[in-house]
């Protein structure tokens, strides 16, 4: 296929490599996919991973940022809508479906049937590019975004960098829609948001660095973290623990050595008899299989290999090659060896990737793909009947692993914000938690949301920068604000909070160990409750139940930035200024330098890492006095006790305040002390 | 535009901005124009006329019951209490006070006070939108309706009542509406502590109210200013202790309720928050007379089950004419949620006032909005424009 000039083949090829290199989690989540189609359509898998590749990508991507672009908006106006009305007791979004649901799709409808306006005297493209850009600039962001365990549509290494640069890219386009728009009180609500973007950035980006301080990285799926093996102990004849400890990278490094020895025995006596098998049923000329390991498609689809380059340029076909090693008879190392001794050191050549696929030829005679590969799968089937691979692997790790170590049991590690509750980086020393704080603050800004909506500020400059637009290009700032309010709410949850760790530790036993002797969780309730190997049900609890953690947490902060816009007034400019360069930045700066030394200074002396301990005690006996205080301040009414009562209510109103209470906790009418007083302020 | 100032490099440019007439912090057709440099405002000048209906014109032409209609349109917030204060003035021009009886003085103050209560909620209400808090303009509004509700009952009408006319009231007194009055007080009292907690005492509403728009007294008697205005400033004036109209002169003897000051310590309320004359002062003014109003209108209530209908008052009324003497002129004057309502009516011994002159709180205070808002930002001009709290259908006429 040749496509505008392009070789399809090699595009293809590339584009599902990269796919697969990218996002390898959600790629290993699609493998049964590949193969419920290959049983449903019969089409070759090898076909049909390619496509898969490159499809899958775009579906995953679909999955992850189509929700962020619709749904979540969607869900987003919902919710602000209802936090509102429970606000202020207004029944409005209880009209138009259930709870007011189809509201907002009504609105979508609305926007999209109105008609889009472009002034006349507005500079028409810059005015039709503003919206574009603000909206890309935050869109952009969330193909960084860990929305879960392997659930990132790329997991950046400089994620956080990406966040910080891209970001920041909103204010060029509002700043184009505000000029551009050739309204003064646009040009007003504009130079408010250039202000507070570009200097609310510089808190954010040093918070977002003590991120970095603690976690180690910029990437942001190392936020979470994994609960991995640290060591292993020894135990004694009895299965108590003994005093000997082996490192983890021991155990590992044989257990790795072994599981590659065993898997490469494993494979080159399938190759061998497939080989075999092939060769004595397609009759001469002698086949043989051009790929090399032909255990299964994924071997053919990573290993396209067209030949093999000499160090003096001479390319050896794929086919002599083959001949050569199965006319060596050798497997393993005696078989590298003895190919290194004959050709030198060799460079795989890669092939085109279908063109390798469709039909296998040694000594220029062809024969079909089809037919090669029903008698591989058949040998294959065959072979696997007798032993398979995970059998021998787990039969050669058991007992080399005890020959060489002994009984042992494995103690754990987090890493990230994984495990208990207090390895949460909020946690993790006296100052993260006013970081996030301050990171929150200057989300909030970032966000345009109240108290710091200045830029839109409705009842100052009806709409600000975009009082000019309409329809749907009015929405896509409105999308882009809620996407920004996920967005931030999303960092604080991963940077902060423990990102997908539920924080109760139950993730590393569950889902991640990978105990030599006794697995993990799920692999053992999969075990008992006959459901397979386990491996699946590992993958998708994991991912399950991180996605829903991080979606909690993310929802959480989203409603506590509505909270917040429902009940605070708006701050003027200069206050606004005024808490981000005297107050957010230098604490923000403050709060750098004291991680930076108190992550050197628990490295170095690991006990004074208790001292957060008493720093948080201290931390939850203030707040819980606060507490305390704050509920009785509840009891007694502000104003009350100011002035004697001119009409004798005693009776009625004396217990005011608990009946209004009661009245709204929804008691039974005799558990009333008196109807007539309370009537609960909802109409 | 002209180049004001130069700092350092940077040239600055007057901008000329058009404040209104639509616009939503000017509460009405107010237009505002304003000269800004950056954010700060150099000179807000307010033009008015908007919504001129030529009242007082019109009210030469109909009879003094007629006229009450119009009253209702002009500071429609508190209709009640122009319809009082009209049917007062034209009580005294037609020589009809002496038979005014007990029970209508005690009702009128009783629909005076719950009207200042709606009018604050508003006014309040308003406030707290103009500085970005809408939760608190809703609550406000809920309250509001429970009051407006009670007024359609007693009179059919939510905002124009017509309720009170020279003579008495339009409608017979529903005596039902009392023990819905005595509930919707004793549920408001916890609605005053919600809002003194929601807004009053948040430290961003202060940041914005405090030490902005400051009226010195010197200026604020200058320029003629009344209620909240005044009262904010420190000024003792209120014309229902100054001048005691209907029953007030018995509800400050039995000491029922206090005049509400900027400043005054003996209230047991702390006003150094603000400065004095600021517009925190003057919010918290009406805050604090929401609680006032609603201690009358439970004693009117207790007045009220205790003064019954006197048949033979209601045929006294019915006997009277519309007709004033010749030359006969009048003027009288109430305290308005917003300050001194008076209306002036000169007769010429017809059914119909000869000339009828309205003097309205709202736009003598409106007039002081260019003194006070020079080298605030343009934020704090929504906040001062809020806090004069002005109905542009007075203002205008």
């Amino acid at each position: 296929m040749n496509l505008l000039g392009l070789d399809t083949n090699l595009v293809l090829n590339g584009l599902a490599a990269s796919a697969y290199e990218s996002a390898p989690g959600v790629m290993k989540l699609m493998e049964p996919v590949i193969e419920a189609l290959h049983n449903a359509t019969d089409i070759a898998p090898e076909t049909l991973a390619p496509w898969v590749a490159i499809i899958l990508p775009l579906i995953c991507i679909l999955i992850l940022m189509g929700p962020i672009i619709t749904i979540f908006p969607m869900f987003a106006i919902w919710l602000e809508r209802k936090v509102s009305a429970h606000m202020q007791s207004r029944l409005g979004p209880m009209e138009v479906g259930w709870h007011g649901f189809l509201q907002t799709v009504a609105d979508g409808v609305k926007l999209l049937a109105k008609e889009d306006i472009i002034p006349k005297v507005a500079d028409k493209a810059l005015f039709i590019l503003g919206p574009i850009l603000a909206f890309t600039g935050i869109f952009v962001l969330v193909a960084v975004l860990p929305f879960g365990p392997y659930l990132s549509v790329t997991d950046m290494h400089l994620g956080i960098i990406f966040i910080a640069a891209v970001g920041s890219l909103e204010v060029i386009g509002v700043l184009m829609a505000g000029w551009a728009s050739n309204n003064k009180w646009s040009l007003f609500g504009t130079m408010r948001l250039a202000t507070q973007l570009v200097s609310y950035e510089i808190p954010l980006g040093l918070c977002l660095l003590t991120g970095v301080l603690v976690a180690g990285s910029f990437q942001l799926g190392a936020f979470n973290g994994q609960w991995e093996v640290a060591r292993y102990v020894k135990l004694d004849g009895e299965g108590k623990e003994t005093n000997e400890f082996i490192t983890a990278k021991e155990v590992n490094d044989y257990r790795a050595a072994q599981e590659t020895l065993a898997r490469d025995t494993y494979r080159a006596d399938l190759n061998l008899a497939v080989s075999n098998y092939t060769r004595d049923s397609l009759a001469t000329p002698k086949f043989v299989l051009t790929s090399g390991a032909v255990e299964s498609w994924k071997d053919l689809f990573h290993k396209p290999v067209k030949g093999y380059k000499q160090a003096d340029g001479t390319v050896i076909p794929v086919a002599d090659y083959m001949k050569a090693t199965n006319d060596l008879g050798l497997r393993g190392e005696e078989l590298e060896f003895a190919l290194k001794k004959k050709y030198g050191k060799v460079e795989e050549v890669p092939y085109g990737f279908f063109s390798a696929r469709k039909l296998y030829s040694l000594n220029g005679v062809e024969k079909p793909m089809d037919e090669v590969r029903n008698l591989v799968a058949k040998k294959t089937a065959e072979f696997k009947e007798k032993e398979s691979e995970e059998k021998r692997v787990e039969a050669v790790l058991s007992t080399s692993l005890k020959k060489k170590f002994g009984s042992i049991r494995s103690i754990g590690k987090q890493s990230g914000q994984s495990g208990f509750i207090w390895n949460w980086f909020m946690f993790r020393n006296p100052f993260m938690i006013f970081v996030l704080i301050i990171f929150f603050t200057a989300g909030l800004a970032e966000n345009k949301r109240a108290p710091f909506d200045l830029p839109e500020a409705e009842s100052e400059l009806v709409s600000g920068f975009h009082t000019e637009y309409s329809g749907m290009r009015f929405s896509i700032f409105f999308l882009a604000e809620y996407i920004a309010m996920f967005i931030t709410s999303l960092l604080c949850a991963v940077i902060f909070c423990g990102g997908w760790n539920t924080g109760l530790d139950i993730e590393g036993w569950l889902f991640v160990v990978d105990d030599p002797i006794i697995g993990n969780g799920s692999q053992m309730a999969a075990r008992l409750l006959g459901w397979g190997d386990g491996e699946t049900w590992r993958l998708l609890g994991y991912v399950a139940i991180g996605h829903g953690t991080l979606m909690i947490k993310t929802l959480f902060f989203v409603f506590v930035q509505m909270w917040l816009r429902w009940t605070l007034p708006r701050v003027r400019l200069d206050h606004v200024m005024d808490l981000c360069l005297k107050v957010l930045l230098p604490f923000s700066l403050a709060g750098v330098v004291l991680v930076a030394c108190w992550e050197l200074a628990t490295a170095i002396y690991p006990i004074l890492d208790y001292g957060r301990i008493l720093f948080f005690g201290i931390g939850a006996a203030l707040f819980l006095g606060w507490a305390g205080w704050f509920w009785t301040s509840f009891q007694a009414p502000l104003q009350s006790s100011i002035e004697e009562r001119t009409w004798d209510t005693a009776v009625k109103t004396e217990g005011s305040s608990l009946n209004w209470l009661k009245a709204q906790i929804g008691l039974p009418a005799f558990l009333k002390s008196d109807g007539k007083t309370e009537n609960g302020g909802q109409s | 535009m002209a180049v004001s100032e130069i700092h350092g490099d940077v040239r600055t440019e007057e901008f000329l901005l058009n404040m209104g007439p639509q616009h939503p912090s000017t509460h009405g057709v107010l237009r505002v124009v304003i000269r800004t440099d950056g954010e700060i405002v150099l000179e807000a000048t307010s033009h008015v006329g908007y919504l001129h209906r030529c009242f007082e014109k019109c009210a030469e032409n109909v009879t003094y019951k007629q006229v009450v209609p119009y009253t209702d349109r002009m500071d429609y917030l508190a209709a009640m209490h122009n319809n009082v204060a009209f049917s007062l003035g034209a009580e005294r021009l037609l020589e009809w006070e002496e038979f005014i009886p007990r029970r209508t003085k005690i009702i009128r103050t009783l629909l005076c006070e719950l009207q200042r209560i709606a009018s604050h909620l508003m006014s309040l209400g308003t406030y707290g939108l103009d500085l970005g808090a809408i939760t608190f303009f809703l609550h406000c509004f809920r309250e509001r309706e429970r009051i407006l509700d009670l007024f359609e009952e007693i009179c059919g009408q939510r905002l124009n009542y017509s309720y009170v006319i020279p003579g008495g009231f339009a409608y017979p007194w529903p005596d039902s509406i009392n023990d819905k009055i005595r509930d919707f007080c004793v549920f408001f009292e916890e609605r005053i502590d919600e809002y003194n907690q929601l807004l009053s005492t948040n430290g961003i509403f202060i940041e914005r109210t405090r030490d902005i728009g400051v009226v010195p007294a010197e200026l604020a008697i200058n320029y003629g200013c009344t209620g909240p205005m005044l009262r904010g400033s420190g000024l003792r004036r209120d014309l229902r202790f100054d001048q005691p109209y209907l029953i007030y002169d018995e509800l400050i003897e039995q000491k029922v309720f206090k005049m509400i000051v900027a400043g005054d310590q003996s209230y047991g309320f702390d006003w150094n928050v603000g400065v004095l004359g600021d517009c925190w002062s003057r919010y918290m003014i009406r805050a604090l007379e929401l609680e006032e109003s609603r201690k009358v209108v439970l004693h009117c209530l207790d007045l009220l089950e205790k003064e019954p209908v006197d048949s033979h008052d209601l045929i006294k009324q019915a006997r009277r004419a519309y007709k004033a003497k010749k030359g006969q002129e009048s003027y009288v004057r109430v305290e308005n949620p917003r300050g001194e309502l008076g209306y002036y009516i000169v007769s010429d011994g017809k059914a119909n006032p000869y000339r009828v002159r309205a003097r309205g709180p709202s736009f003598n205070n409106l007039s002081i909005l260019s003194d006070i808002s020079e080298g605030s930002m343009v934020a704090d001009l929504c906040a001062i424009i809020g806090s004069i709290d002005i109905v542009l259908g007075e203002v205008d006429r």
